[in-house]
């Protein structure tokens, strides 16, 4: 029907992939950080995936994101669990993780890389943190300026102060995130 | 701002609506094509301009770019990211809208639900992962909004997913192409298969590419077909000669199955002129993901305060068609 028209395995195993990735790590993954390391990995890592992020007062968000880990789950690749105490959902390895992650296992070597950068880099960030951070990348842009910059994602989250959200643009240029950014688009 | 969103955020469309998707070009070195929201941003800023920018009801000097900009084409207005949520969201007034509106007009009842009664337990929680404020439904809400779903689910199984309708769809799909490449030929132009890309770089050209675009429209087609001027598609579509399904993959497959179908099954099938139909591919959803519901206190995902949601499996069949005169061939090759 279309010449996009792929059986999405690549992006189920990524995100069985990412899901057994922070299991083995021990960082918790709920489904906002699901969203913004995808997010990353498109953004900065230059993985085209095919997903289309808009931004919200949550950060970054793309329903088809939200679409196929439900299908993961579905598949029994992911549990996802509500967890009162962390503010939030839980997603872990499900029995069939590896199984979905097999499928596309070419696919995996070849962003393997990305994602063992990805997740050592934000893998011990919590929701908030990394809403943050995809947000400065969602909204980084050669037109605008250092300061341009901070004050706009200000203007979209005027809790996290000036300093905060400088502190947290200085961490991504430090890690190189902020270059490959300026380079895309949104 | 957000009633001009509204008004607007669909002027994209092609022909036949999201039939007309899969004819827009690719995004430059991407893995997606332009979309309609892409078109309608472009229209806006194009096209209306003037309108807009100068018209003298126009108190509270929203701007185009400003309004492609909520729209979610550039970086939002200051102020105006929440209200995203009402135009581009889970539960957004165009989702509210388009199941009664279809239900209506084919005559099914599948999309009915207590719209008032959603409307009025709708309210802004904190998002219960960043705490951000989003759009929420009140518990007293939650058996509405539970309506909403099911009558996204049935709507999508039994009509936008809807085996007949989907083969329509494909046939559409290939009689824009037909007509497309046949104009641009009538025009000494390069033939492509495609409409014309909203943005080109040079704004006469976008432009004109724009004005193109939007000279397409139903009933032309519909001309086109009736007077059999739409190709071999075109043809079928006039003569109910549509393709048939002759594999399928259970509802909610496992990726195992969807593989089978498509490794193992579709190649036996292929010289046939067979193809490939995913429920992911529809431009209809199934969605019951990001939509919130708040006791006052927390808020929570929608299925986990609805053990009916919760219950609905996502649903991913996955399909093979053939056209009709190959239909009994491919079940003789398949049994």
């Amino acid at each position: 029907m279309s010449e996009f028209l792929e059986v999405p395995h690549d992006r189920y195993a990524l995100i069985a992939d990412v899901v057994r990735r922070f299991d083995d790590a021990h960082y918790r993954l709920g489904k906002t950080a699901l969203q913004k390391i995808v997010f990353l990995l498109q953004r900065s890592l230059w993985v085209d995936i095919g997903y289309r992020y808009t931004l919200y007062t949550y950060g970054p968000f793309c329903a088809d994101v939200a679409r196929d880990l439900d299908a993961v789950e579905a598949f029994g690749g992911a549990r996802i669990s509500n967890d009162t105490g962390f503010g939030g959902y839980q997603i872990h390895a499900g029995p069939t993780n590896d199984e979905i992650r097999g499928q596309s296992s070419e696919f995996l070597q070849k962003i393997s890389g990305a994602l063992d950068r990805l997740v050592a880099d934000f893998g011990g960030l919590n929701a908030k943190e990394l809403e943050l951070r995809s947000t400065l990348l969602y909204l980084m842009g050669p037109e605008l300026s250092r300061e341009e910059l901070v004050q706009q994602v200000h203007d979209v989250k005027p809790h996290f102060s000036s300093a905060v959200i400088r502190a947290a643009l200085q961490e991504l240029e430090g890690k190189t995130y902020a270059d490959t950014a300026t380079r895309s688009a949104t | 701002m957000v009633r001009l969103a509204a008004l607007l955020h669909d002027i994209g469309h092609a022909p036949f609506s999201h039939a007309g998707e899969d004819v827009m070009p690719s995004l430059p070195g991407k893995k997606k094509r332009f979309d309609h929201e892409d078109y309608s941003a472009a229209i806006i800023r194009r096209l209306f301009a003037e309108v807009i920018d100068n018209h003298p009801d126009n108190l509270h000097k929203i701007t185009t770019e400003e309004l492609c900009a909520f729209l979610g084409q550039g970086r939002p207005p200051k102020n105006m990211l929440f209200w995203r949520e009402l135009i581009k969201g889970q539960m957004d007034a165009d989702r509210a809208d388009y199941l009664l509106r279809d239900s209506h007009h084919i005559g099914v009842a599948y999309g009915r639900y207590d719209l008032h009664r959603l409307v009025t337990t709708l309210t802004v929680a904190p998002h219960p992962e960043t705490e951000e404020p989003t759009v929420a439904v009140e518990e007293g809400g939650i058996q509405a909004v539970e309506g909403l779903i099911i009558a996204r689910y049935m709507m999508f199984t039994q009509v936008y997913f809807h085996h007949t309708r989907r083969a329509y769809d494909h046939h559409i799909t290939e009689v824009l192409k037909f007509v497309l490449e046949r104009s641009y030929r009538d025009h000494d132009e390069r033939p492509l298969q495609t409409f014309l890309p909203p943005e080109s770089g040079a704004v006469d050209e976008s432009t004109e590419n724009l004005k193109r675009c939007l000279a397409w429209t139903d009933p032309m087609v519909w001309d086109l077909i009736d007077s059999s001027k739409a190709g071999p598609h075109g043809e079928l579509i006039r003569l109910r000669r549509h393709d048939r399904v002759v594999a399928r993959t259970s509802a909610t497959p496992t990726p195992k199955e969807v593989l089978e179908l498509q490794r193992d099954i579709l190649p036996k099938v292929a010289n046939l002129g067979a193809w490939l139909d995913l429920a992911d591919s529809a431009w209809y959803k199934f969605d019951k993901a990001g939509i919130f519901v708040t006791d006052g206190k927390h808020t929570y995902e929608l299925p986990e305060r609805s053990a009916v949601v919760k219950g609905l499996e996502p649903f991913f069949q996955a399909r093979i068609y053939v056209p009709v005169d190959s239909e009994e061939r491919a079940n003789m090759v398949l049994q």
